[in-house]
């Protein structure tokens, strides 16, 4: 048995213990392309909060061109996202996610997605520290995407606005996209002893806005950004007025469709 | 009726596939229900995961299957026991309930850490495009793509800049091979196979620099698509000029970039006034300033002489005759896992005619002349060009690399000029040779310091051999001459070792220490021959130099960079110790001064929107060998120059001040700088003008002073999807100089421009790019001269579908100080693009100069005289282009 090797079972706990305040740390890379980011899953067996913290430990000024979450490319200067929170909780379809700004209001976002129809290829298997993982795949908005999880961990839950497989996602990542995003799980900790809260306090629900809206209004500042952009370009350049593609894993919407 | 339907559905469903529902609950062994427990169905000895759900808030599951048999639900929750309880489905259940009792148990699960196999490539500097995000159908080279990018900057002959930095290189698949010569690859390369483009700030040349060094470099990487690696492809471009004389182009590329090796092979034939010889020096003579390990880049030796032939500052295309030829081989071998070797050849060949006439009229004190010439030149250049490039990386953190480069040149000039009722015919033939040889060793001693070893040695020869065949200077020699030539020769040695020692501490502050030593030798050798036909009647004394002149720097600096909140500092000291030696025919002098060049820097960044750079510098510069020879030249065909005959270093003050508002991507955004100079010692000019020709000495005057302000405003308005650009430059001088044995006479320039440019973002089939720009320059000695001038534009582009497009430009210049009938100019040219098969076949026509002006006048003002310049011009002409790929 594999999982022996890697997994020691330790103490058999009595009913003493609350189940409540046993929660699982997961640490995971995103890397994006290059971009390496440290981030965080923090689950019970209700819900789960992950905690995408963007390092800007180098500030790129003037007029450099960042990556942003859901465009190819941004000029930006000022809005720097600089932390994403998604919350999930089993039982309810939608999730939330809180992204603060710098120097900006917080955006509070209710994504009711779309299901995600998992296909679970029991065939393919891999182990990712120390647990035995089973591929999943799916194609969600628009991207193909593949995703291993742990039955051994029985959460629905993984990075970003992964989950809704029978285990915890350990590692997950896009396909045939030029622009790749590559999830894994560095570590797995588990009882992780955490006085967190992982619902939304009622006063960020008040401020919500869906997902649709959300988008709307970024690709509104998106093309106009884009426009500003484009007429700027010195003379004797022909430019025809470029698209502004989504780049990221969320290409089409369910209401696009 | 629905009702009906759905009943209907249920039975048919039921009855084809007997759909067996799982129920039950899920409690620990106190009873209670087990919330958002994981159940999974499972096929008895097979790890298939049929189903599966998680609990609800009191324990309760439900999943739904068709599978019959013996299967396995396994029930798991945090900190319980993973349970397994087997269950037989038959077609006849149609509701199974079980329930299961977990026990409780943690189950701790080690901290294991998984170590990061990706290299870790930690690119916060990077910034990436997707092409085909950009990419509209017209584009037909690199180029054209790169010129859609945003913050991109591609000016007319090429040039790629990242707001006001140039590009240092533009590599493929992350290898280079034309450095700053990249136009030959971004002008030539087809589009088509360019998956990405990745932009690299703060690059390093230098991979082990990266991090270290401080870096504004900006470099490009094209990463190609899945098809194009490891194949040979290419494509080829056809146009010829219809209803017009003789006009062509051919350019065709072949490539493959496997991941051992990879070739690029290109050609390029015109005669459209295409210019390949300055992407080509550029290759040859790559040029960086500060970088570690690029010692002697600045060094290069000097031509004394230069026939006529000068273009106005205007689209190429209109003015360049030419007749060109290139063919570039380019590959990278890589050796093994540490040896790569990089080979280049060039070839170029070049015929351009230069046609131009001009009026000259000199008006000094009691000097008083005018100058009619007819101008018609040809030159015909031939060069070639190797360069091999052997990189070892001798272990992780070292790497030397040993550049060996070769570099020959010749240039036949001839011209025929009408000077006033003079006919003469110039002849010039130059050449030049360089070989070129550097090693560079780096070693990084820690993740933030760096040592660079380099080494080089240069050997450039220019010979030059000028005749003329008519002698109209009886004024200056007492001669009976009917002709005269010029031999002249540059021969430069240079040799140098630099040891830089870079540190980055750990606030990121940078220590950086530089201890070298260049050796250059010139020499130059320029005799002056005045025949009678072919009999050589002098050799005059006062037009020979037999110069030696060798400069040894010994030289050490410091530098550091430092960050305090919003301000950073940068401070440099340059200590230097000369020893020059300048010997002539007469004599032999030696100086070895010592001097120390300070700079600082500031920085302040106010807040997001608002911030302030500052540089002040004194600067100490030593002469070069085309400042100290004592002997006149001949430069130009009525125009004979001489040095000072002696050592000297110059010094200047230089103050700079930039502000910035808002950020470049923002609605408003505006940018002010303002530079002001002043050297204390400069050289100047003390000349002697007479109607045939002119001798001008250089003289060290002090005091000049150059101040200049640079202001513009973008504005976008959403209302009319248009950005408005305001532009202001002004500019002031002052400096003395001394003509025909006058006083100091004391000069004065100021020059204003103003302009605006408005450019439209629109979604539609139709954009429009205008703007317009005065230019008022005047110069004051005695007398003051001036003139105004405008330039306006007017673009449009018409895209109808990805398969076709037109473009239309056009342009006025009017310039305040010609006549009427001939102030006043408009172009007009034209393009269209007809995609037949994407990616495969296209065709486009477009027209030049659809008014046919044959001609273009300029004027011009300086102390001494107002000139008025005419410019012969492509005429129009029609081209069918052809473009395939394969």
């Amino acid at each position: 048995m594999k999982n022996t090797l890697h997994l020691f079972i330790l103490l058999v706990l009595s009913n003493v213990i609350n189940a409540q305040q046993n929660y699982v740390l997961v640490d995971y890379t995103l890397d994006n392309y290059g971009f390496v980011n440290n981030e965080t899953l923090l689950a019970n067996q209700q819900s789960s909060k992950y905690v995408n913290e963007v390092s800007t430990d180098e500030k790129t000024e003037d007029e450099a061109i960042q990556k942003s979450e859901n465009d190819n490319y941004v000029i930006t200067n000022s809005s720097k996202q600089i932390k994403i929170e998604t919350f999930q909780t089993i039982g309810t379809p939608s999730i939330y996610q809180i992204q603060y700004k710098e120097k900006q209001l917080n955006v509070f976002i209710k994504d009711s997605l779309p299901d995600f129809n998992w296909k679970i290829d029991s065939d393919v298997k891999k182990v990712i520290l120390g647990f035995d993982c089973v591929k999943a795949t799916c194609r969600f908005r628009g991207t193909d995407i593949v995703a291993y999880f742990a039955e051994k961990i029985p959460l629905p839950f993984g990075p970003w606005k992964f989950g809704k497989l029978p285990g915890l996602i350990l590692e997950v990542y896009t396909e045939n996209t030029p622009i790749y995003y590559h999830w894994q799980a560095v570590r797995v900790k588990y009882p992780f002893e955490s006085k967190a809260d992982l619902s939304i306090s009622n006063k960020t629900l008040e401020n919500i806005i869906t997902m649709q809206t959300y988008v709307q209004k970024q690709d509104i500042n998106n093309a106009e950004k884009n426009k500003i952009l484009n007429a700027r370009i010195s003379q004797g350049v022909t430019t025809v007025s470029s698209k502004t593609t989504r780049g990221g894993i969320e290409k089409i919407y369910e209401w696009e469709e | 009726m629905g009702r009906i339907i759905v009943l209907c559905f249920v039975l048919v469903h039921g009855f084809i596939i007997s759909q067996t529902t799982l129920i039950g609950n899920v409690k620990n062994q106190n009873n209670d229900g087990i919330a958002f427990a994981n159940v999974i169905l499972k096929r008895e000895n097979s790890p298939d995961i049929l189903a599966y759900a998680y609990a609800d808030e009191s324990g309760k599951y439900r999943l739904e299957t068709s599978e019959i048999g013996n299967l396995v639900l396994q029930f798991s929750s945090l900190s319980f026991k993973t349970l397994r309880i087997p269950i037989i489905v038959t077609s006849e259940n149609k509701v199974i309930q079980t329930d299961a009792v977990l026990t409780n148990e943690i189950e701790e699960l080690d901290e294991v850490i998984l170590e990061n196999e990706r290299p870790i490539t930690i690119k916060k500097d990077t910034i990436i495009f997707d092409a085909k995000a950009f990419l509209q159908g017209n584009e037909q080279t690199v180029e054209d793509l790169l010129k859609k990018i945003p913050g991109l900057n591609i000016s007319a002959d090429g040039t790629i800049k990242v707001g006001n930095q140039e590009i240092e290189k533009i590599m493929i698949e992350g290898d280079d091979f034309f450095e700053r010569g990249y136009k030959i690859l971004t002008q030539n390369m087809p589009v088509n196979p360019i998956e990405k483009v990745e932009i690299f700030q703060k690059y390093s040349n230098n991979k082990h620099l990266k991090g270290v060094e401080k870096s504004e470099k900006v470099a490009l990487n094209l990463t190609l698509k899945e098809d194009f690696k490891r194949q040979w492809f290419g494509n080829m471009n056809l146009g010829y000029g219809i209803a017009s004389e003789n006009r062509y182009e051919v350019n065709s590329n072949l490539m493959n970039f496997g991941k051992k090796n990879k070739f690029y092979f290109l050609t390029n034939l015109n005669n459209t006034g295409f210019d390949l010889i300055s992407s080509s020096n550029q290759l040859i003579r790559p040029f960086r300033v500060n970088e570690p390990g690029s010692i002697g880049d600045i060094q290069s030796s000097k031509n004394i002489l230069g026939l006529g032939g000068y273009t106005p500052n205007f689209k190429q295309e209109r003015v360049l005759f030419n007749n060109a030829e290139m063919l570039s081989l380019n590959s990278i071998f890589k050796l093994s896992e540490k040896l790569k070797l990089k080979a280049l050849a060039l070839i170029n060949t070049d015929e351009i005619n230069f046609y131009s006439s001009s009026f000259n009229r000199v008006a000094v004190g009691e000097t008083f002349f005018e100058n009619n010439e007819d101008y018609a030149g040809k030159n015909s250049v031939k060069s070639g060009f190797g360069k091999i490039d052997l990189t070892y990386d001798i272990s992780k953190a070292e790497t030397f690399e040993l550049t060996s480069k070769y570099s020959n040149t010749k240039n036949d000039n001839r011209s025929n000029i009408q000077f006033n009722n003079e006919f003469l015919s110039e002849k010039l033939a130059s050449r030049n040779e360089l070989i070129d040889q550097k090693a560079v060793y780096t070693y990084k001693l820690q993740a933030s310091k760096a040592l660079v070893l380099s080494a080089r040695y240069i050997d450039e020869k220019s010979p030059q051999d000028y005749a003329v065949n008519r002698f109209i200077y009886q004024d200056l020699f007492d001669e009976n001459a009917n002709n005269l030539s010029q031999l002249s020769e540059n021969i430069m040695q240079f040799a140098g070792f630099e040891s830089h020692f870079l540190n980055r501490t750990a606030k990121g502050n940078l220590l950086e220490f530089k201890v070298g030593n260049q050796y250059r030798k010139d020499i130059l050798l320029t005799k002056i021959i005045l025949r009678e036909n072919e009999t050589i009647l002098s050799e005059p004394i006062d037009y020979q130099n037999n110069l030696d002149y060798q400069t040894n720097d010994l030289y050490a600096s410091v530098k550091f960079d430092l960050k305090v909140k919003q301000f950073s500092f940068s401070t440099n000291l340059h200590a230097h110790q000369l020893l020059n030696t300048l010997e002539t025919r007469e004599n032999k002098k030696s100086q070895n001064p010592f001097f120390i060049n300070p700079q600082l820097g500031v920085n302040w960044e106010i807040n997001d929107k608002n911030k302030i750079g500052t540089t002040f510098s004194f600067n100490t510069s030593n002469a070069n060998v085309l400042d100290v020879y004592d002997n006149y030249v001949q430069n130009g065909f009525r125009s004979f120059v001489k040095g000072t005959g002696t050592f000297n270093q110059l010094e200047s003050s230089n103050i700079g001040l930039d502000y910035m508002l808002g950020n470049w991507g923002d609605k408003f955004f505006a940018t002010t700088s303002i530079s002001y100079v002043k050297n204390h010692d400069f050289f100047s000019t003390n000349s002697l003008l007479a109607q045939n020709f002119t001798q001008t000495e250089r003289i060290v005057v002090h005091d000049r002073e150059y101040l200049s302000l640079f202001s513009s405003i973008d504005k976008y308005f959403n209302i009319i999807s248009s950005n408005l650009k305001i532009n202001f430059g002004a500019s002031k001088s002052n400096y003395k100089n001394i003509v025909n044995n006058s006083d100091f006479r004391t000069i004065k320039t100021n020059s204003f421009d103003y302009g605006f440019e408005m450019r439209s973002a629109f979604k539609g089939v139709f954009n429009y790019n205008l703007g317009s720009t005065a230019n008022y320059f005047e110069v004051k000695a005695t007398n003051t001269n001036s003139f105004t001038n405008h330039i306006s534009f007017l673009d449009m582009v018409f895209i109808f579908s990805e398969k076709i497009n037109f473009e239309i430009q056009s342009e006025r210049y009017y310039f305040g100080n010609l006549e009427k009938q001939n102030n006043t100019y408009y172009f007009l040219d034209f393009e269209a693009r007809y995609v037949f098969k994407p990616n495969k076949l296209s065709f486009s026509l477009s027209a030049n100069n659809l008014f046919n002006n044959k001609t273009f006048r300029n004027y011009a003002v300086s102390d001494i005289s107002i000139s008025k310049l005419e410019y012969r011009l492509q005429p129009r002409y029609l081209l069918l282009n052809i473009s395939y790929r394969f």
